[in-house]
């Protein structure tokens, strides 16, 4: 398998949802997407690992207007996966849930997740009941644009190579990541009143 | 008033001070209160999500404030052990503010597996700065929680040591 850079990877997500907000699991990853291009619907998670997936649920939940895509690794994932059948139950037909799969814990020295066992990401998040859970290679596959499409909670399951560089850590303070990400939700909920939450 | 009355009590005195996204994981001192939670009418200004673990509650409360929600967690105090983290690398440091609900065992003679969290939970509390009381009176607690969490941007801890 030809498996892409995340740098790659997150570029194409970013271009598939320009609008979407985007939570980024702790490490490499969330300072990969910064490198994307810095904005306010990128929310960073600087520790918490495995707390990107309930952030985003209860994000998607609360601004059903917003599409709330959640960048997890693998070993991220593996922490988080008790709230699967949340998510499932929960059902937010605007959550895109991606699990970004290199085997490692790579922010950390590179050391093996669960020794392959997440060839079961979309049997889990299936069984989860997540009503679309993909494994794909490359974000271009039709197959993403298709399930995008529908409905979410959406699973996306993507094999990705290891870094060749690391990125700088997160620029913005904490403190300035919530307050300009509240800031856009609100702007957009103004500009489309009548917006009703769980 | 009866335990289980307290207990809705205090989610209605939340509500009141328009906290209006609850979550946790339930403990049986608090039983009145999560009661309250599972019923909530679909018009009332507040929802309720059923976490599997509390940080898993802890976390969604922070996704819920980025979308404009006033969030609260309830909790037995063997939870704070599971999400000291999102506490301190999240919302302690993402200065989000949180109401929680700590339900206090061991805090006397309790059952063993209560015994050492019971006696550190103050320290616990103390030690990352997370300013908190027991439980007097309901208005009291919430009164005193709202105005420490809104002026501080920090989560906050009414521990509870009677059945609710």
């Amino acid at each position: 398998m030809n498996e892409a850079s995340p740098a790659r990877v997150l570029a194409e997500l970013v271009r598939a949802l320009p609008d979407a907000l985007f939570v980024s699991t702790c490490g490499y990853l969330s300072r990969d997407l910064q490198q994307v291009g810095d904005g306010p619907n990128f929310f960073y998670l600087v520790g918490s690992m495995g707390a990107a997936l309930p952030v985003g649920l209860a994000l998607a939940r609360c601004a059903q207007r917003e599409r709330v895509v959640v960048i997890d690794g693998d070993g991220s994932f593996l922490m988080g996966m008790n709230c699967l059948p949340l998510v499932g139950a929960q059902a937010p037909a605007n959550l895109v849930h991606v699990v970004m799969d290199n085997g490692m814990h790579e922010s950390t020295g590179g050391q093996q997740t669960a020794g392959n066992a997440c060839r079961g990401v979309t049997a889990a998040m299936s069984a989860g009941g997540y009503p679309h859970a993909l494994l794909v290679e490359d974000v271009a596959d039709p197959v993403v644009r298709e399930a995008l499409g529908k409905p979410g909670p959406t699973g996306i399951h993507l094999p990705i190579a290891p870094r060749e560089a690391i990125a700088p850590r997160i620029a913005p303070e904490p403190e300035e990541l919530v307050r300009r990400t509240r800031k856009l939700i609100a702007n957009n909920r103004s500009n489309h009143p009548g917006e009703v939450g769980p | 008033m009866p335990p289980r009355e307290t207990g809705a009590g205090l989610v209605d005195e939340l509500i009141r001070e328009r906290w209006d996204y609850f979550s946790g994981v339930p403990c049986s001192l608090l039983k009145g209160a999560f009661s309250r939670l599972e019923n909530l009418a679909a018009d009332e200004p507040a929802s309720y999500l059923p976490a599997p673990r509390e940080e898993v509650a802890v976390a969604a409360a922070a996704g819920a404030y980025l979308a404009g929600r006033n969030p609260v967690v309830l909790m037995q105090n063997s939870g704070l052990g599971y999400c000291l983290n999102t506490l301190t690398s999240l919302l302690l440091i993402y200065r989000i503010p949180l109401v929680l609900i700590i339900s206090w065992r061991g805090h006397g003679a309790d059952a063993v597996e209560h015994v050492v969290i019971g006696e550190a939970i103050p320290r616990l509390l103390d030690d990352v700065h997370i300013a908190h009381r027991v439980m007097d009176d309901v208005h009291g607690a919430v009164s005193w929680s709202t105005a420490k969490a809104t002026e501080t941007r920090r989560p906050v801890a009414i521990l509870v040591k009677e059945a609710i």
